[in-house]
């Protein structure tokens, strides 16, 4: 990618129904301390938690999760996570957001569809206006937190989460931001769950989608720099194909660095396997290659989203190496990969 | 920077090509007619802006999936791209993605896929595009009623950065029951037509349509020797930050102004404007005061017209047919009528309204709006080639 640096300044996850989650990734990924939070209440998913009762009710689950979560990756990545404060820190007009989902609202969709048939629209809640609309979670983001540049939902299947990172860097390369707040968010539900176990027929195992959200703020050096934000990693170059080697063929980083750390597509089945090991080749031996989604299930459009966070914690944590992150090819569609390297992490500000 | 636009594509309820959209539109003429691919006792509204391509009535999975592929083609035809190598990057922007796909799926049996809720393998397999390598496999973009014109904004970024080649843009929407119910629950007094900035409007009625447009860097569209339909000259996108669904004039009056700073253009350079116009009180009041607001109370110098008058809300293709319609005015110095634009709102009463006859006029430079829930704005600025 061209132009100006982007950086990872922050990163958040959210896996209410994960409560070990935490745990299992720190000690996959061997780092402490990693931002991933289990908000819950009674058992239960409680955004009010992190955000407050105020204006949550009506919203759908994806979108309670992404607020959470954008909050969680806000915090720290330095950023205050109320507006008045946030517009105090950063101008607005220079903050947008990238969703990622492709789950998010097809459960209001297909209730609304049951709820018309079973009895025309006056059966139907005007409170689902909002929610039919699928970038819900992206423009909620700004309104709760204030963000006015450019706010982007991108429901691109598989490698939906690792394009949003591509759009968040190339919205800042273009100047339309200096900040922007990606957030990938994926749910269960009735038709959710049926569209992958129809697609997954004759295999195995069905997975379950993995009921959470990932955010990383992505922010230009200059502006990283100037209010003497922790610089996580840098964003490198971008390779996406129809298989994971193809798309790791587009990572032209990789001809210069050698990477200290793999994010693995999901692994699922023997194909998947065979995939990963011929790809494998292609980087130096004893590469540590870690499938996520072993760990936490299927995530779909917002995978790329936390391998990105969890790529830069472990940069950082190790103040040095390259990182390569790799989602699909699955469900139909095809692969993308991402570099992160920890080049401009060396010289990160102290606390 | 500017980019040249050398193809263009389009599908609506009125024509199912730029050509005949446009002469459609030329002659005032409506795709509005009577509900036809749901069951209409559900709903209190009745009227729609549908695309007649289903087969004795009964609707099916992957409309909206073949008009994107069909305005695509168009466009690429049109732009006689070489085939040698060149990165292509391919945009599409879409408010209800393949939703009523799912719907059909859901409710009814209907065949469907997962990967078909978005457009890449379809416009892979439909084009023989190939678009590995450095930049993303087709992009869906989900922004509401703005998403082709976002897609449009980034498509010029992505050129801009040196990124990509050529950049494909398409747009498409199909109604979904859910959306159409939900509209249809919240009217007051549902319409029997889309009425923009008139002061008897009483909503938004859906529309069905695709649209599509081909992108390269000025320099390299004249050195190849490419026919140049019209020039972007730049798109401003931003976020109202306000409310889930009511539009706030002032994040309107931003996106209008960045547009007009990334194009290096004042208002008063702006001789037509294609307006989002959607019919709803709300909109169409938020819009005027935006207009207002960036070109003087006197109201801009510039023709104005809104199209939803003759293809409904076409969700998130509108933007993009918008577009292609400012193209094809520019070229043939003809704005299209607002049919059905009696006496407009207070606030747009100095407007140049553009109503019953088509108007010719000399025209150099147009500006397009479109904005959507969740306060998604964007504002594109083109000029004639």
């Amino acid at each position: 990618m061209s132009g100006t640096d982007v950086v990872i300044t922050g990163y958040g996850i959210e896996l209410p129904a994960l409560p070990a989650a935490a745990a299992e990734l720190a000690d996959r990924l061997g780092v402490d301390d990693l931002r991933v939070r289990h908000t819950v209440q009674n058992g239960a998913f409680a955004p009010a938690l992190v955000l407050g009762r105020q204006g949550l009710k009506y919203k759908d689950r994806a979108t309670k999760l992404s607020l959470c979560v954008a909050s969680h990756a806000l915090n720290d990545a330095g950023l205050p996570t109320a507006a008045a404060e946030l517009a105090a820190a950063v101008d607005p007009f220079t903050v947008g957001v990238v969703g990622s989902s492709n789950f998010g609202n097809l459960d209001t969709v297909c209730r609304v569809a049951d709820e018309i048939h079973a009895g025309g629209t006056s059966e139907i809640s005007p409170m689902d206006l909002p929610n039919a609309s699928s970038n819900v979670p992206a423009a909620t983001v700004a309104t709760w937190f204030g963000l006015r540049a450019v706010n982007l939902m991108l429901c691109s299947g598989a490698t939906s989460g690792l394009d949003a990172m591509y759009m968040a860097s190339t919205a800042i390369r273009s100047g339309r931001a200096d900040i922007m707040v990606v957030v990938g968010v994926e749910v269960p539900s009735g038709p959710a769950d049926r569209l992958i176990a129809e697609f997954a027929a004759g295999t195995p195992d069905v997975p379950a989608i993995t009921d959470g959200a990932a955010s990383v703020i992505v922010e230009s050096v200059v502006s990283a720099r100037s209010r003497r934000a922790p610089i996580r990693a840098r964003l490198g170059s971008y390779g996406s194909g129809s298989s994971l080697t193809e798309g790791l063929t587009g990572l032209d980083d990789l001809t210069r660095e050698r990477p200290t750390l793999w994010l693995t597509p999901a692994v699922r089945g023997a194909a998947d396997a065979e995939a990963v090991r011929a790809a494998a080749a292609t980087f130096p031996a004893g590469t540590p290659a870690v499938d996520v989604s072993a760990l936490l299930g299927e995530w779909y459009g917002a995978l790329g989203v936390a391998q990105c966070g969890l790529a830069a914690a472990t940069l950082a944590a190790g103040r040095a190496g390259t990182a390569v992150v790799s989602c699909g090819p699955a469900w139909g569609d095809g692969s993308a990969s991402l570099v992160l390297s920890a080049e401009l992490a060396r010289d990160r500000l102290p606390a | 920077m500017s980019w040249a636009i050398t193809g263009t594509g389009m599908v609506t309820s009125v024509g199912s090509d730029v050509a005949r959209s446009f002469a459609s539109f030329v002659m005032g003429r409506s795709g509005n007619a009577p509900l036809r691919g749901f069951d209409g006792r559900l709903f209190r509204t009745e009227r729609a802006y549908e695309i007649a391509d289903r087969h004795r009535g009964r609707d099916r999975v992957g409309r909206a999936t073949a008009w994107l592929l069909a305005a695509v083609e168009e466009a690429l035809r049109g732009a006689e791209l070489p085939a040698d190598g060149k990165r292509i990057a391919v945009l599409i922007g879409t408010g209800l993605r393949e939703l009523r796909s799912v719907e059909l799926w859901w409710t009814g049996g209907d065949r469907f896929r997962l990967d078909r809720l978005h457009f890449a393998g379809a416009v892979e397999r439909g084009t023989g595009a190939r678009t590995a390598g450095t930049l993303p496999r087709p992009i869906t973009l989900c922004n509401a009623c703005s998403a082709s014109l976002f897609a449009l904004g980034l498509g010029s970024d992505l050129l801009a950065l040196g990124e990509a080649d050529a950049v494909v843009v398409g747009g498409v929407d199909a109604l979904t029951e859910s959306m159409y119910g939900l509209l249809d629950r919240v009217s007051f007094s549902p319409p029997d037509a889309v009425r923009p900035f008139d002061r008897q409007r009483s909503g938004v009625l859906l529309g069905e349509g695709a649209a599509a447009v081909v992108l390269e860097p000025a320099t390299a569209a004249h050195t190849r020797g490419a026919t140049v339909l019209a020039t972007l000259r730049g798109v401003g996108l931003n976020c109202d930050a306000y409310h889930p669904t009511a539009p706030d004039p002032a994040g309107m009056a931003a996106a209008m102004r960045n547009a007009h700073r990334r194009a290096g253009v004042d208002p008063g350079e702006i001789d037509l404007l294609v307006v989002h116009g959607t019919g709803t009180v709300l909109n169409d009041n938020a819009e005027a005061h935006a207009i207002g607001e960036v070109f003087g109370s006197a109201g801009p110098d510039a023709f104005v017209t809104a199209l939803k008058s003759m293809t409904g809300h076409t969700s998130g293709a509108s933007g993009l047919v918008g577009l292609v319609t400012a193209v094809e005015c520019l070229a043939r110095g003809i704005v299209p009528p607002t049919p059905g634009l009696r006496e407009p709102e207070p606030v747009a009463e100095t407007f140049r309204f553009v109503t019953d006859v088509a108007k010719s006029a000399a025209l150099q430079m147009a500006q397009v709006n479109a904005f959507g829930f969740g306060g998604v704005n964007a504002v594109a600025v083109v000029e004639a080639a």
